[in-house]
């Protein structure tokens, strides 16, 4: 998670299809997101966020097309320019033999890039320290984080997060990071 | 008739008589008995061209028309192993299919009168005339011999009907108690029959496609097949829902998310098609041992290489996988159905390549006796026993209501989204 560059209004659910309606809503009554945060991927909350298409398809296209061609050209290279082989008595340029090995190449350097660019789209690096506006957020709970702009309708949004069974409603500072919170009793 | 459907819960008052039954749309029946009466001709004429032909033909709609209710049960078997809930809308359309499975039964007994009466099998007609050929047919008289045959029939057909009739007949009772035992039940039946269909559809298919090569060998056959069975079964099961839309039902409850889901499926049918198709070609072309080449020997030389390495591949993977790809064409009806119906031509391409050809050994080398052009009468069969099969499909949907309401899984089939 960024470092918000305002105070954040936060709510926290419990169900995932709350947290889905409750987005809708506050798209559609105009409230600004600074993110919303689930355990999971949730089918649909791009949508609902009103997010523009994912950059990570560029990525993975692009890395995909990249694979094709390093194998295609890699193996012509090997076995036909370089060295030729008669193999099994094989054409110099036996494309049925190519396939397995470009489809596979296309596809380990499509999705490797495709975890590594949704790591720098994420801004995630091995070590990094955690951000969260709630402990469960990684564990069973749902935030929408609404962002505290100057027009912000506070009135509004508190109404549609009670609308939708919020089990938390709290404003949080831009530095704040529940993850600094010391356990609170039960079984953590 | 009426052609609405209940958008309440039914009240509690009402009792289990008066659950309004589906009057299926007129012109879906009228349509397949038409198919059915043109197809049918088509076969008539193309025993011109020789009995070998038309039973040829005959074979390939069969097993092509055998496809969609063993899809059917194949569907409903992993939605209920998985507790899959966005099939539970729709799940009265695959049930119904599964009724073709007994009327099935006439089209293979019609089969079985070609294999003993024509040149379609060459194990049927064996005769021991001192060459290789001959020779090796002789070592696999145990199983293929035209007895042993029909009892595999009647056993592939028993098991079937058996196993559907009865996961069927709980998902209708549970219509009138809403109990959930029947759920478990189905469950209960879907786990041994998840065995049995890998096996049956196996043997079924080196049975009647794989055996009229007797002396061909592939270990990939039988997924081959069961591959080709799925994309082609979702392809139709589209079809028809977009064709029961058109007629007004199930608009609300079968929405761009369902029918999203099962572009998923038919897309990734048919990569899973490709796959194999291509993994069989590519093994027996990879080790070159002459008793695997023969198939492909056949078709990679001559006129049939267009039919078997290009429009077969373009139809069954290249336009689905293309027009399929993005995300909002799975959710556009026009262009899944557009897709759906080049799939379910692809289909019979595939069977077509492969049982149309009767290659022959000419000099020790595999020769098809048969040209593309001269065969194209083999899709008589196929547009009858299509014909055949969207008439039973409507009138098994007409014996339940078409929405299964108090199936557990009923809400969040309703609500599933992606």
């Amino acid at each position: 998670m960024a470092k918000p560059p305002v105070q954040l209004f936060c709510g926290v659910f419990g169900d995932e299809d709350d947290t889905l309606d409750a987005t809708r809503a506050c798209r559609e009554a105009g409230l600004e997101f600074h993110d919303v945060y689930a355990p999971y991927a949730v089918h649909g909350l791009d949508r609902a966020m009103g997010l523009p298409f994912s950059k990570v398809t560029w990525v993975t296209f692009c890395c995909g097309a990249l694979g094709t061609t390093i194998a295609l050209s890699g193996m012509t290279y090997a076995s036909w320019w370089d060295w030729p082989v008669n193999v099994g008595g094989k054409e110099a340029l036996p494309f049925p033999a190519f396939v397995p090995i470009t489809f596979e190449l296309t596809v380990l350097i499509g999705g490797v890039c495709t975890m590594l660019g949704m790591f720098a789209l994420c801004l995630l690096y091995p070590g990094k320290k955690a951000r969260l506006l709630h402990k469960g957020q990684t564990d069973d709970k749902f935030v929408i984080a609404l962002k505290k702009t100057e027009d912000f309708n506070e009135q509004k949004a508190r109404e549609i997060f009670q609308r939708h069974h919020a089990e938390e409603i709290a404003t949080r500072d831009p530095g704040y990071n529940a993850a600094d919170e010391p356990a609170t009793g039960g079984a953590a | 008739m009426s052609s609405a459907e209940p958008t309440a819960p039914l009240p509690a008052t009402q009792s289990p008589a008066t659950l309004p039954a589906f009057s299926a749309p007129v012109v879906l029946k009228i349509g397949g008995i038409v198919l059915f009466v043109v197809g049918l001709v088509l076969w008539l004429l193309s025993f011109a061209a020789g009995s070998e032909l038309a039973w040829s033909g005959w074979l390939i709609g069969s097993w092509y028309a055998l496809g969609f209710p063993l899809f059917a049960s194949f569907l409903l078997t992993i939605n209920a192993l998985a507790s899959a809930g966005w099939g539970a809308t729709l799940k009265r359309v695959p049930e119904a299919m599964t009724a073709f499975f007994p009327v099935a039964i006439l089209p293979f007994a019609i089969l079985a009168i070609g294999a003993m009466t024509s040149n379609l099998y060459d194990w049927s007609h064996h005769h021991d005339d001192g060459s290789l050929h001959a020779e090796l047919i002789h070592h696999k008289e145990p199983w293929l011999n035209t007895t042993f045959w029909l009892v595999r029939m009647v056993v592939y057909f028993g098991l079937w009907t058996g196993f559907t009739w009865l996961m069927v007949r709980h998902s209708r009772k549970q219509d009138i108690d809403g109990d959930l035992k029947h759920t478990w039940a189905v469950r209960r039946l879907a786990a041994p029959f998840g065995i049995v269909f890998g096996l049956s559809v196996t043997f079924a298919s080196i049975d009647y496609i794989k055996s009229i090569e007797p002396t061909w060998f592939s270990t990939m056959f039988g997924v081959y097949q069961f591959a080709g069975i799925m994309q082609a079964g979702f392809a139709m099961l589209i079809l028809v829902l977009v064709a029961l839309r058109n007629s007004g039902h199930l608009k609300e409850h079968v929405n761009e998310n369902h029918y999203h889901t099962l572009g998923i499926w038919l897309i990734s049918t048919s990569v899973f098609w490709a796959y194999i198709w291509f993994c069989q070609f590519m093994l027996i072309w990879y080790s070159n041992i002459p008793e695997e080449t023969q198939h492909y020997f056949a078709r990679w030389h001559g006129p049939w290489f267009w039919v078997s390495f290009l429009v077969n591949p373009l139809l069954n993977f290249a336009i689905p996988f293309l027009f399929l790809l993005p995300r909002p064409h799975k959710r556009n009806i026009k262009i899944l159905s557009g897709v759906a119906l080049v799939v379910l031509v692809g289909r019979f391409v595939d069977l077509w390549q492969f049982v149309a050809p009767r290659p022959k050994l000419v000099n020790h080398i595999p020769e098809p006796t048969l040209q593309p052009m001269e065969t194209l009468l083999t899709a008589g069969p196929v547009i009858a026993l299509v014909g055949l099969f969207i008439v039973i499909l409507m009138i098994a949907l007409e014996r339940a209501p078409i929405l299964a309401r108090k199936d557990p899984f009923f809400e969040e089939g309703e609500h599933h989204h992606l």
